[in-house]
């Protein structure tokens, strides 16, 4: 499941809070620390799944009839229990095997709303298969779901302006598993560490599409205005993975390698679906050439969901997204927002989809798999700075929230199930892969990846068996870093001195464990010393509160790059002189070289070399850098030639993002002479660029800007021109 | 133009940023409106955004919504005068 959109806009607010914690009494609960979660006790194993399903638009219910194959999982058992939330149950029985029997033997069964207590015509041994068959009515609008963190409620579900009333919103059903929604719609053991194949003949209204996991094999028209069809999954997946969708939809059809790879798009966004979603068939090749396993599944879909809960959820073979994915022309001029999502549900199709974490305290084993894909994507569809990027992103990201340091990466203990989907389970999870990936080397990393997923094809996964893999592999003992990472909380916060030695012609690096939770990390840190303008690199262990390195350098040295890699899960503060960044930023070896560097001058403008620095980093090859350049600038001290520099940026940049910045320095400086040319940027067709210019030119000449929003206003415009003309609106209203 | 924006502001994804930064704007726009009824209905319309993000993260949204915009809001009528406006904007805030 992909929170990434909500935990962006959590990470906005909370930047947008920093100021207010004083002002209002927040009262954390912490009495999930009390709960132990163990995995779920598995007594039957469910086989295959079979759902004849009719659906109630007038009522938002689904009439149903499962067929559930079971065994024993290893004691024999003559009591079978199903999660089935909400349900009319009306009838249960135990199928026949003898083909010669007519009727099924209806079965005693006690049912609380929730579970399904059934009791077997006999003992089964483990051996021995059962087919229970139930017809019910699901109900999921008169489930009283809980809302949890991840979701905005969990119906399981959701029938989307069924009745048609609202005619902006188009008629849709789609499903919601994760965490254990299914069983609002069918009875099953709705855990993650169940697996099984399926069947789902779904009668839908025949003017609308279907998608399920599997493939698509039958469809047959029906005399009511329905048309039945049949989709058959013959490999094993969790239950939580199961979806129905249906809707009035184009199906843009793809492909890799034979399989197909369709994107199920309402059809006013029909012409942007191969740039929405085109990649996705050089992500899959991306993925199985790193993981040397093959796609697992028939199929590839995605399709989007109105009113969606989530941000995108990775439902086995048919990823389903929030309606957001579709994006218009002028949106897709920014870039495609959703990009990153749309790698992190496919990269789940083998962590999560092929190999499930056993239970929900090892989410992370599915979702900083996922979340880490966004970086492999990055690193090599654009480059390593744009994945070092997304890692950087990632790493802010989690350190925004320090309440979530304290919570274990796989935890036993939590408060409701969902509460595991934060930014420990995703981004610190991403970032802690990222570091055993530099720890153990490229080869060894995803040769390990490939033994984990191999080993546990179809089956469930955990650290622990992420931990033997990888042992396995490397040969090395690895309790260090699983225990402190996987199974530890909170990370270190590093303070760094140097100290240079003119007799002993030496430097003193000294590590300096600030942390307040008194855990000590043991962290192999890199550490490069630059002498000369020659590179001498170190390897050095931090295990102990103050750690103490001397290296040679017969001059003071020109910099001392801790961590030169800069791979570490960590909070530092480096004390070193502005001259070490500046030398850092034109000896660079990485993004974060550079960021960091950046970001010091931007802190010290007086100084004429760090002036410099932010003009040659305006000049720089990573979007980003140029974009933190520019926006570092104070607008009161740019002189004409910087200006100059800065128009040309405005006008010709080949990223909208720091075009978008220069506009809003060259905003700042609220000079009559750029009236024109914001007006014409106003006009453009990227939103970014005519926001920017738009809220430019409002202080350059009102009038004129408020007549341009007005203007804007009767046009579909979206992002941060949307949000420009409502703020002069609401302005001069 | 009140009804436009809002409406704009209505049909927004929860799940944009764009929701979220349109929020201040908005605010800013219910300072500014006098009609009881569309004022309930901005207020409405904010309080249920508010509502709409999953608990989980509520406690890093909340002081988000109550002091940066309700809070403001609130502000704002009362020294204004307006008392019934005031009434609607606080029976959404928590009491602490």
């Amino acid at each position: 499941m992909n929170l990434q959109k909500y935990l962006v806009l959590v990470c906005f607010l909370i930047l947008a809070n920093s100021i207010l914690k004083a002002q209002e009494i927040i009262k954390e609960d912490t009495s999930w620390k009390k709960n132990y979660r163990s995995f779920p006790t598995k007594e039957n194993d469910l086989v295959h799944t079979k759902l004849v399903a009719h659906f109630d638009y007038t009522n938002s219910t689904l009439n149903g009839e499962a067929w559930l194959e079971l065994h024993p999982h290893f004691y024999a058992t003559n009591l079978l229990k199903l999660d089935a939330k909400g349900m009319d149950i009306y009838n249960v029985s135990m199928v026949s095997i003898d083909k010669n029997a007519s009727v099924n033997k209806p079965l005693k069964y006690t049912y609380d709303g929730l579970i399904l207590n059934i009791e077997l015509d006999k003992t089964y041994t483990a051996t021995q298969n059962y087919t229970i068959y139930i017809k019910y009515t699901a109900k999921p609008n008169e489930y009283k779901a809980k809302g949890s963190a991840a979701i905005t409620d969990a119906k399981g579900l959701y029938f989307i302006n069924p009745l048609g009333k609202d005619k902006n919103k188009p008629t849709q059903i789609w499903t919601q598993g994760e965490t254990e929604g299914t069983s609002v719609w069918i009875p099953i053991i709705d855990k993650p560490n169940q697996k099984c194949t399926q069947e789902f003949q779904l009668y839908v209204p025949s003017k609308y599409v279907s998608l399920s996991n599997g493939l698509l094999v039958k469809q047959v028209p029906q005399n009511d205005g329905t048309r039945l069809d049949v989709w058959k999954m013959d490999q094993v997946h969790a239950p939580y993975l199961f979806f129905i969708g249906i809707g009035d939809y184009a199906v843009v059809k793809d492909s890799y390698k034979g399989k197909e790879v369709n994107y199920y798009i309402e059809k006013e966004y029909e012409k942007q679906a191969r740039q929405i979603y085109g990649k996705t068939p050089q992500m899959i090749a991306l993925y199985e050439k790193l993981l040397g396993v093959p796609y697992p599944w028939a199929k590839y879909a995605q399709i989007s969901g109105r009113d969606y809960v989530s941000g995108a959820m990775e439902n086995t073979s048919c990823t389903l997204h929030s309606d957001a994915v579709q994006q218009d022309a002028r949106e897709l001029k920014d870039g495609n927002a959703w990009e990153g999502t749309i790698a992190h549900e496919l990269f789940h199709q083998w962590f999560g989809d092929l190999v499930t974490a056993e239970s929900w305290s090892n989410i992370t084993v599915n979702e900083s798999f996922a979340d880490y894909s966004q970086t492999l994507w990055l690193e090599n569809s654009k480059g390593k700075d744009a994945g070092d990027y997304e890692n950087y992103t990632g790493l802010r990201n989690y350190f925004s929230s320090p309440n979530d340091a304290e919570k274990n990466l796989v935890r036993f203990y939590y408060g409701e199930r969902e509460d595991v989907f934060d930014l420990v389970s995703y981004q610190k999870g991403g970032r802690i892969l990222h570091m055993l990936r530099h720890f153990v080397g490229d080869d060894a990393f995803f040769k390990s990846l490939n033994k984990y997923l191999t080993d546990n094809k179809f089956s469930n996964g955990s650290a622990i068996k992420l931990k033997l893999a990888f042992e396995a592999v490397t040969g090395k003992d690895l309790n260090w870093f699983f225990n402190q990472w996987y199974f530890g909380n909170n990370h270190p916060f590093i303070s760094i001195t140097q100290q240079y030695d003119i007799n002993k012609k030496q430097v003193l690096v000294k590590l300096n464990q600030t942390q307040v939770h008194n855990k000590l990390f043991e962290i192999p840190v890199g550490i490069d010393v630059y002498v000369d303008g020659k590179r001498n690199h170190y390897e050095v262990w931090v295990k102990n509160k103050v750690d103490s390195f001397y290296f040679p350098a017969a001059k003071a040295p020109d910099n001392v790059n801790v961590d030169n890699d800069k791979i570490l899960l960590w909070v530092k503060n480096d004390s070193k002189p502005l001259s070490q960044f500046i030398y850092q930023y034109y000896h660079a070896r990485n993004f974060m070289d550079r960021y960091e560097a950046v970001s010091e001058a931007a802190e010290n403008l007086k100084n004429s070399e760090a002036q410099q620095l932010i003009q040659d980093a305006m000049k720089d090859t990573f979007y980003i850098i140029r974009g933190k350049a520019i926006n570092s600038l104070n607008p009161a001290t740019i002189t004409e030639p910087l200006e100059k520099i800065i128009f040309n940026i405005a006008d010709k940049d080949p990223s909208n993002t720091v075009r978008e910045e220069a506009i809003n320095t060259l905003g700042a400086l609220n000079k009559e002479v750029y009236k024109d040319k914001m007006i014409t940027w106003a006009h453009d067709s990227s939103y970014s660029i005519a926001g920017a210019a738009l809220d430019a030119l409002d202080e350059i000449d009102s009038t004129t800007a408020k007549q341009i929003a007005f203007s804007f206003s009767k046009q579909v415009i979206k992002k941060r021109l949307n949000t420009t003309v409502t703020k002069l609106l609401a302005k001069y209203v | 133009m009140f009804d436009f924006i809002a409406d704009k502001y209505e049909t927004l994804n929860i799940q944009s940023e764009e929701k979220f930064q349109m929020t201040m704007p908005f605010t800013k726009l219910l300072i500014n409106t006098t009609n009881e009824v569309k004022f309930k209905r901005g207020i409405d319309l904010i309080v249920s955004f508010r509502e709409s993000i999953p608990v989980g993260y509520r406690v890093q949204t909340d002081p988000f919504f109550n002091v940066r915009v309700l809070a403001e809001i609130l502000k704002a009528k009362k020294q204004l005068g307006q008392q019934n406006l005031v009434n609607i904007v606080s029976s959404q805030l928590p009491k602490f």
